[in-house]
């Protein structure tokens, strides 16, 4: 159906994969069809490696589970149901339980081993700065693991990757409305999580 | 537009926070006693923007390509997986049908795979389920047959199945699933009716049946275990209104007919039948002649248990015996030896004793009278064979059979004067039946043969053995009498027949008894004569045949003496030679051979 862009499209019926739109791609993802789902991949794979990172801030982690994020697609991806209201929402939605699911076996409440925590790639030259940064950065993050599901997706989605409410919307499923409701809850928590540990 | 709730206010100022303005600017625009919650999240979120704005470090490219790789591998797995479920199914369809169905199989199959489950299993979860459907109709359909009445429309089906069962039945058991068959089909009628009596409006149902044909029982027909009535009342007829049944094909007992019925609300034995068809002719029954001597040269006439003497009527046939008799028109030829295809009216022939419609002519009261002073010898015989012929003839008469059951019925009550000689083993316990017998019988006889039978009787009596026998021939005229005195003189009345074909031709001549009792002259001599004739031969028939030997000679003497002057010299002088040795020689002989009548 699909034709991978290394291929020459000679047939003008033939659409390049690279133009196809993400509902052509997955109807002919279902069926296995390897362009279709190489074009996928490599559509998503940053993605969901970005916010892994985000989440654990730990980059072998986050390498991890990306590929077990799109062998996890690959399983279900006939299963239109999981995934019918919004793709994307879908595989970040593998990619949080793949996070959460760690962290539960790990035992980790909040705090982070220092040795443990990966190197920050910060732009500050402040050791300092750069320390109290990956402190908070660490915290943060706990403090969003603690979160409820849906409550951590919005504030992941919403201030970790940046998508606008009717972006998170739309991958969540879920109204405008109650995103913004969501998102002010979860950060009221965050906020409450945070100044606990501080204070 | 102004945002009245925090939610509003925080989602408001994040979109401004993320739009680059400062955090103290925007928390400023606020109220005054939202500003510090407000500002608190908005540091929370500045946080986050700062967690999201490290970059990541860049993926290894070769774990990435790794990553890349093992996600093409996976794929091509399902994709394998994919095509091998969906193959054999697809390629059945195109086959055998047009694309249409092949397209809508395949969205059908696709739409199962699509819940979830393997692959695999989910394709051949429609053909299962058809299977499982169709086992689930069958299996209904057959219970609801098994539970189905005459009537129903279920009872074919449940006919049908116990038809097959009757014919995939071995060979040796065939007869008797035939009548198990037929049972339950009684059966299945009786609980109809039973249930059709208690519905107050209940209409007479309309059943087919196929069942096997058994005789006749007065006017109703035997079906199995059913008796069926040979009219029917048609529906929208009055309550007199019969019609009779209509019978195709030849009824002989033993046939397997289809027939259809009315069930009437009640009955649950006896049924109304409205047509009849035969389907299988009856198997010929097997003969049990016990004593027929397979080394004689030339035919014996061998009376063998369970057969009776009969008389002929005028205008009787064999074929039309056998069949009344459930057996062969070869049987009885063979077991008569009857060579030629002549049978006369009077002769006297063994025939099963199963016969039906004999219909003996009232015995003269002359010779019953005479025989009844003869008392009755027990002795004779055993048996039973006599009894079957005399029920459809005249009671009187049996036992003297004048009229069918041939003349041994007659010997008998001349027989019992030889009473006395018991001897005749098998007539022992015919002794006791005898004399009852005898004293009935005799009554019988003198109905039959008013002539004959007396004159028949003396030499009878000369065989007191034979007497019994004959008496216990008589039985079976006795239908009056009784059923044992009938079946002792059975016996005797088969030895007895030897003689009597000779003595029906001497008696026949000799005798020209009442012509006014058996409406034929010629039967009625020849049932003198038979009564004479197996008086003395009853032993040797199926009972012991040693005893009778040996009464037999004590026998000889004494039959003349009990039978009564009156009786017996009558009949003696005609045939004496013939008789009194016939009765003793065939005791002698159980073989059956009808050894030469010697003198008394």
């Amino acid at each position: 159906m699909f034709k991978g862009r290394s291929q020459s499209s000679r047939t003008s019926e033939v659409t390049p994969v690279a133009e196809a739109s993400e509902e052509a791609l997955l109807a002919a993802a279902m069926q296995y069809d390897e362009a279709a789902l190489g074009e996928l991949y490599d559509r998503y794979e940053t993605k969901i490696y970005t916010y892994i990172y985000h989440r654990t801030g730990d980059e072998a982690l986050a390498e991890d589970f990306t590929a077990q994020v799109f062998l996890r697609m690959l399983e279900s991806i006939r299963d239109q149901k999981a995934w019918h209201s919004s793709f994307s929402g879908w595989l970040y939605r593998i990619a949080h339980n793949l996070v959460i699911d760690h962290y539960r076996r790990k035992g980790r409440q909040g705090t982070v081993d220092i040795d443990e925590a990966a190197p920050t790639a910060s732009e500050e030259h402040d050791p300092e700065v750069t320390v109290a940064q990956s402190l908070d950065a660490e915290r943060l993050r706990a403090a969003i693991r603690r979160l409820t599901d849906e409550q951590a997706e919005v504030v992941s989605l919403r201030f970790l990757e940046g998508y606008s409410i009717s972006e998170v919307a739309a991958m969540m499923n879920r109204t405008e409305g109650a995103i913004k409701a969501l998102q002010y809850r979860a950060v009221a928590t965050l906020r409450t999580l945070l100044y606990d540990q501080l204070h | 537009m102004i945002p009245d709730s925090m939610e509003d206010y925080f989602a408001d100022a994040v979109e401004r926070l993320m739009g680059g303005e400062a955090l103290d600017e925007i928390v400023a625009d606020y109220p005054v006693a939202a500003r510090q919650e407000l500002q608190a999240l908005l540091a929370v979120v500045e946080l986050a923007d700062q967690v999201a704005a490290v970059k990541p470090p860049q993926q290894q490219p070769v774990k990435r390509i790794a990553a890349r790789v093992e996600f093409s591998k996976l794929a091509a797995v399902k994709r394998a997986e994919l095509h091998a479920t969906q193959t054999p199914l697809t390629a059945l369809a195109t086959k055998a049908s047009p694309d249409r169905l092949v397209a809508l199989w395949r969205r059908f199959t696709a739409g199962w795979s699509s819940l979830g489950a393997p692959a695999p299993v989910m394709r051949l979860a429609p053909l299962t389920l058809l299977l499982l459907v169709l086992y689930l109709s069958t299996f209904t359909v057959v219970a609801t047959a098994q539970a189905a009445l005459p009537g129903d429309l279920a009872y074919p089906v449940k006919s049908w199945i116990r038809e097959q069962r009757v014919a995939t039945a071995p060979v040796e058991q065939k007869a008797a699933e035939r009548w198990r068959a037929d049972q339950e089909q009684a059966q299945d009628v009786a609980a109809r009716a039973e249930q059709l009596q208690s519905e107050p409006d209940a209409a007479p149902l309309t059943a087919v049946s196929i069942l096997q044909f058994r005789g006749f029982d007065g006017e109703q027909l035997l079906l199995g275990d059913l008796k069926v009535i040979p009219w029917y009342r048609p529906e929208g007829g009055g309550e007199d209104v019969w019609l009779p049944i209509t019978i195709d094909g030849e009824l002989q007992p033993g046939a397997v007919v289809m027939l259809r019925y009315q069930i009437v609300p009640g009955a649950s034995d006896a049924v109304q039948g409205i047509a009849l068809s035969v389907m299988q002719a009856p198997p010929m029954p097997t003969p049990a002649p016990t004593a027929t001597p397979a080394t004689a040269r030339h035919c014996q006439r061998i009376q063998a248990p369970n057969w009776v003497a009969y008389v002929v009527r005028a205008g009787e046939t064999l074929s039309g015996i056998a069949a009344r008799s459930q057996t062969s028109v070869s049987e009885l030829r063979r077991v008569n030896c009857l060579t030629d295809g002549i049978l006369r009216a009077g002769t006297t022939i063994f025939v099963p004793n199963t016969i039906l419609g004999a219909l003996p002519p009232a015995p003269p009261p002359a010779v019953a009278t005479a025989i009844a002073t003869l008392p009755l010898p027990t002795a004779t015989a055993p048996t039973p064979t006599i009894t079957p012929s005399p029920p459809t003839s005249a009671p009187t008469i049996t036992p003297n059979s004048t009229e069918a059951q041939g003349g041994g019925a007659e010997a008998t009550p001349t027989m019992l004067p030889d009473a006395g000689t018991p001897t005749v083993a098998p007539t022992a316990d015919v002794t006791a039946e005898m004399t009852p017998e005898n004293t009935t019988a005799p009554t019988a006889t003198p109905v039959a043969t008013e002539t004959v039978p007396p004159v028949t009787t003396s030499p009878v009596a000369t065989d007191a053995s034979p007497a019994p026998t004959g008496a216990a021939t008589e039985p079976p005229v006795a239908t009056t009498t009784e059923p044992p005195v009938a079946t002792t003189t059975e016996p005797p009345v088969a030895t007895a027949t030897e003689p009597p074909p000779m003595v029906t031709e001497s008696a026949t001549t000799a005798t020209s008894p009442a012509p006014d009792a058996a409406g034929t002259v010629t039967a009625v001599a020849p049932a003198a004569q038979n009564t004479v004739a197996p008086a003395p031969v009853p032993p040797t028939a199926a009972p012991a045949p040693v005893p009778p030997t040996a009464a037999l000679p004590t026998a000889t003497p004494l039959p003349p003496t009990p039978v009564p002057p009156t009786a017996a010299p009558p009949t003696a002088t005609p045939l004496p030679p013939t008789l009194v040795p016939s009765t003793i020689a065939p005791t002698d002989a159980p073989a059956g051979e009808v050894a030469p009548v010697e003198a008394p």
